[in-house]
């Protein structure tokens, strides 16, 4: 469809079935932009892998991954074991795919929940201003100043080692970045021209920031989902490299590396690299994405804002 | 007469307050709300009755809680974070005898960042656009994607296993023995140097790219100076927002420390932070979380500080 | 008070009379290489010592890009053509040139205190910054010199005000110590890149009043750029009018101003205010055009009401000399001009177009659009 029928609007002769709405226009012409965009469609290639790798594990994983082969222990690199076994002689290359399913379900799982918490209080803090506002970010600023590994360990330290509570505790510790950006959105289309006509029409404040509100926080709040899906990932890793994460036989990635780290001295390198190499693409396409996003949203190098 | 500086000081210093109490309260409070009683959680139900008697007075419990809290604090300001039950040892002592430890790794990591992401966003804005400026954003992107503990191990294999030139594991302190000590914080000082160099890399180019574009400096120009001097005024103005992300990063690091320290086996907080999670020693996971965010709060302000006094506009008269 | 200027000494003995301090020919500033944007169209003209001369127009017509790259300000795009200050080249000269050039010879007044002072340093340093770079004083002496250059532009409490930062000036205030900043290095030419806008009408006039003086004591000459009728007339003998990045019209203050010969020129004359009588304005029609694609020919055609089809939207307009009379030499430089069809044969004219005064008429060789 080209430009100029893009940008017709009310035009029930045009062949479509609704008017054409700016929200629409401004999808078509995203969706453009995405596509040159480099940054973005590589991490878009790279995290779709990660997605399908995670979702078809069970397929393409040749061994069960809890599957024990004590003689075929501590073996290196080979044809019928492209990543080696572990001190157990489970396949590693099933266990790292499946490990995929445990960092997708981290990487979804935390921004939504993050973002549940965080993107009302960013809405209500910046519709609402003044003290709330302020006192709003100052607890965001209080959580948000804290080392991220550091309120993780505490936080699943207290809650307990389960995928909920790890998920729960991350979710937790990226609230105030949500809460920072949706705010940071919302203060700047609070005081435009439709806002006020819909309050003045006597809209209730639920329905304004639904409607009127929200949907331009939406991409400041997309890129930020992918930052914290990066964040997310390397977190629940390190908390599980030190012990504190998924509980196993469950293989993430980190538990697996944290074992194999006491194999570096023995010459078992395999043990702690495949993990660690998976742990940077899923990384490397989240955040490419995240880039590639922030690039394409960006509302100086959009002509149709 | 207050010096603006002095007033505003004042001021963070007073938000600090409630920050930290928000925190020790936080974590006071999410102890005593673990399922079941505190005392067997970390004893054990098979423990026997004085002990978890013991445990009881220890921790307060027979009080109210808020007389509990307040107990806690007013030892803790005087330096008593309690005895733990664990390793019957008192949490202050355990503490200060890592924290210095910590305190190196810390700024080992600091100063090679600092090492790195200099030279690498300077010349990356310098050379926008070219194979350095591509190199530059490549290792930015690279260091936010590659976790700070891998990347310990595979500069332990390489540098500490195959190659053997770096020490594995072990900490020695450089008041002892300087040399000892730099080769043993080198690896996991580069280790937790490397991510937040890519931070601070990304963030010094964006800044200077934009100082660059700024008027000014063709007024600078239209003295007759040389570029040289131009680049400075622009390089001096630039680094003013990085100076926060640096004492942003600095939270990152400590919290990083936390992971090298067990990547590379070195005996500082972090270790007494896991074992407490591993032991269930609330006590002195409470303290060590105290502290770690004292220290926190401390260099935030510290940051603000200097934000505040190298930003003319925000300094004001004196 | 025997201060040292290496080079321009050599310099100023060199240029005679006739030698004008800057000679611009056939100036083009390009920006964009995929989709070119031409801001400064193959300008020309002559600037004398002593002389003070105005370049007017609208926002966009490419007054002030013309004037940086004469100094090679120019950073992202392309500029052609020859700029000789005393005789040496300045476009494409090396940066030891360019350095030399800037500061002792060519001393540039920025728009605001925003423009020209970094906000980390205090006015007093970056006056002393200046002062250093071009003259060979020591540190105590670039002082002290910075001070008197507070003094000279009418700083009260020059002393203490050297110690304050740009943003602790007032409006006016800071103008001056950006003046001061454009003095230090002692420049024969001080260029003026709209000095007085933003400024309360009050505090312009105090600016233009100190401009007056200073151009007179330090017997420089001065290129002010403005879209300020009222002040470039104030402070000018000659005034060139730039549209769209060509200059339509020049000629001396009286001329210009008593006989406008360009359309845009009258139409720019009767848009502004005029403090003697009372008239209504009228705003020029139409909007500026897009450098990046002009209209064809005269570049003001689109908008001129005496635009003749087939005439002035296909090549270049001629350069028309006017008769006017009462000019001080016969050279060149002292002329009134301006490049339109009006007054052509082809032209049916008007009268506002008076073929009278027509001298002589210069037609443009197969100039390419």
């Amino acid at each position: 469809m080209s430009d100029a029928e893009s940008r017709t609007v009310d035009d029930p002769d045009d062949g479509s079935p609704t008017p054409d709405s700016p929200l629409r226009r401004r999808g078509r012409s995203f969706a453009a932009r995405f596509r040159r965009n480099n940054l973005a469609m590589g991490g878009l290639v790279v995290t779709a892998g990660f997605l399908l790798i995670a979702l078809l594990a069970p397929v393409l994983a040749p061994y069960d991954p809890t599957a024990v082969d004590v003689p075929a222990r501590l073996q290196g690199p080979s044809l019928a074991h492209p990543f080696g076994t572990d001190r157990y002689g489970r396949d590693l290359f099933s266990r790292v795919l499946y490990g995929a399913r445990i960092a997708l379900q981290v990487a979804v799982a935390t921004p939504l929940v993050a973002g549940a918490v965080g993107v009302p209080i960013g809405l209500v803090a910046g519709y609402v201003g003044g003290r709330v506002d302020d006192a709003l970010m100052r607890l965001m600023d209080s959580i948000f100043a804290f080392p991220a590994i550091l309120l993780g360990l505490t936080l699943v330290a207290v809650f307990g080692q389960s995928l909920t509570n790890i998920v729960a505790a991350l979710g937790i510790v990226y609230i105030p970045q949500f809460a920072r950006v949706t705010r940071g959105s919302a203060v700047s289309v609070v005081e435009e021209e439709h806002v006020r006509v819909a309050r003045s029409l006597g809209a209730s404040h639920g329905r304004i920031l639904l409607v009127h509100v929200l949907p331009f926080c939406l991409s400041a709040i997309l890129v930020q989902a992918t930052v914290t899906a990066a964040l997310a990932i390397v977190l629940e890793s390190s908390l599980s490299f030190l012990g504190v994460g998924v509980p196993s036989p469950r293989p993430s990635w980190g538990s697996i590396l944290r074992v194999g780290k006491g194999y570096v001295d023995s010459g078992e390198w395999w043990y702690s690299v495949f993990p660690g190499v998976a742990i940077v693409i899923a990384v490397l396409g989240f955040n490419l994405l995240g880039d590639g996003l922030r690039d394409v949203l960006d509302p100086r190098t959009d002509p149709n804002r | 007469m207050v010096s603006r500086l002095q007033a505003f000081l004042i001021r963070r210093l007073l938000w600090a307050l409630p920050v930290l109490a928000l925190v020790s309260v936080t974590i006071f409070g999410l102890i005593r709300l673990v399922p079941g009683d505190p005392a067997i959680v970390m004893l054990g139900a098979d423990a026997p009755p004085e002990q978890l008697a013991a445990v009881r007075a220890e921790l307060g419990l027979n009080e109210p809680l808020p007389v509990q809290y307040v107990d806690y604090v007013t030892d803790a300001v005087q330096g008593d974070l309690g005895r733990s039950y664990v390793t019957d040892r008192a949490v202050s002592a355990s503490i200060a005898s890592r924290l210095p430890t910590t305190l190196f790794l810390t700024f080992a990591g600091f100063l090679v960042s600092l090492t790195i992401a200099i030279p690498a966003g300077l010349l990356s804005a310098t050379n926008r656009g070219e194979w350095l400026d591509g190199v530059g954003l490549g290792f930015g992107l690279l260091g936010v994607s590659i976790p700070n503990f891998w990347l310990g191990i595979l500069l332990l294999l390489l540098f500490g296993v195959n190659l053997d030139w770096l020490p594995v594991a072990g900490y020695v302190s450089p008041l002892a023995d300087p040399i000892a000590g730099i080769r043993y914080l080198l690896l996991p000082g580069i280790t937790l140097g490397t991510a937040m160099a890519a931070v601070v890399t990304r963030m010094l180019r964006s800044e200077l790219l934009e100082e660059l574009r700024r008027e000014y400096l063709n007024a600078v120009r239209m003295k007759g100076t040389s570029e040289l001097r131009v680049f400075a005024h622009a390089t001096k103005n630039a680094f003013i927002p990085v100076v926060t992300v640096i004492g942003m990063q600095f939270g990152y690091l400590l919290g990083g420390s936390v992971v090298i320290e067990q990547v590379f086996s070195i005996p500082g907080m972090g270790r007494l932070l896991i074992d407490a999670i591993g032991s269930r020693d609330y006590i002195m996971l409470q303290g060590v979380v105290l502290v770690y965010t004292t220290f926190f709060v401390a260099v935030n302000i510290v940051v603000d500080g200097a934000y505040f006094y190298l930003n003319p506009k925000l300094r004001g008269e004196e | 008070m025997a201060d040292s200027h290496t080079a321009t000494d050599e310099r100023v003995a060199a240029t005679s009379d006739d030698q004008p301090l800057l000679r611009v020919e056939n100036l083009r500033t390009t920006f964009g290489r995929r989709e070119p944007l031409v801001a400064v169209d193959g300008i020309g003209y002559d600037l004398r010592a002593g002389e003070t001369l105005g370049i007017v127009g609208e926002s966009g017509a490419g007054k002030s890009v013309s004037v940086r790259s004469l100094v090679g300000l120019i950073d992202e795009g392309e500029v052609e053509g020859s700029v000789e200050w005393r005789g040496e080249e300045l476009i494409d000269a090396s940066g030891r040139t360019l350095r030399s050039v800037r500061g002792s010879g060519i001393g540039m007044v920025f728009q605001n205190a925003e423009s020209a002072f970094d906000p980390t340093e205090t006015v007093g340093a970056q006056i002393v910054e200046a002062v250093r770079a071009s003259r060979d004083l020591s540190k105590r002496e670039a002082r002290a010199e910075a001070v008197d250059l507070l003094e000279e532009v009418g700083i009260g409490d020059p002393a203490g005000r050297f110690d304050d930062y740009p943003h602790e000036y007032s409006g006016g205030m800071a103008q001056r110590a950006v003046i001061a900043m454009a003095l230090a290095g002692e420049p024969d030419l001080l260029i003026a890149d709209e000095p007085t806008t933003g400024l309360d009408v009050s505090v312009q006039a105090g600016i233009v009043d100190l401009f007056r003086e200073l151009v007179a004591e330090r017997e420089m000459s001065l290129l002010l750029i403005s879209h300020d009728l009222g002040v470039v007339s104030q402070l000018c003998s000659r005034i060139m009018v730039m549209y769209a990045g060509r200059i339509v019209e020049r000629g001396s203050r009286k001329q210009l101003l008593g006989s406008p010969r360009h359309p845009y020129t009258q139409a720019f004359l009767r848009s502004v205010p005029d403090v003697d009588e009372r008239r209504d304005l009228e705003p020029i029609g139409g909007s500026p055009p897009d450098l990046a694609d002009p209209p064809a020919g005269c570049r003001f055609h689109p908008r001129c009401p005496a635009a003749e089809a087939g005439l002035c939207d296909g090549a270049a307009p001629p350069t028309v000399r006017f008769a006017d009379g009462d000019t001080a030499t016969d050279a060149d430089a002292d002329c009134h001009e301006a490049t339109c069809y009006a007054y052509t044969e082809a032209h049916p004219g008007g009268d506002d177009y008076d073929r009278s005064a027509v001298e002589s008429i210069e037609w443009n060789e197969g100039v390419e659009e």
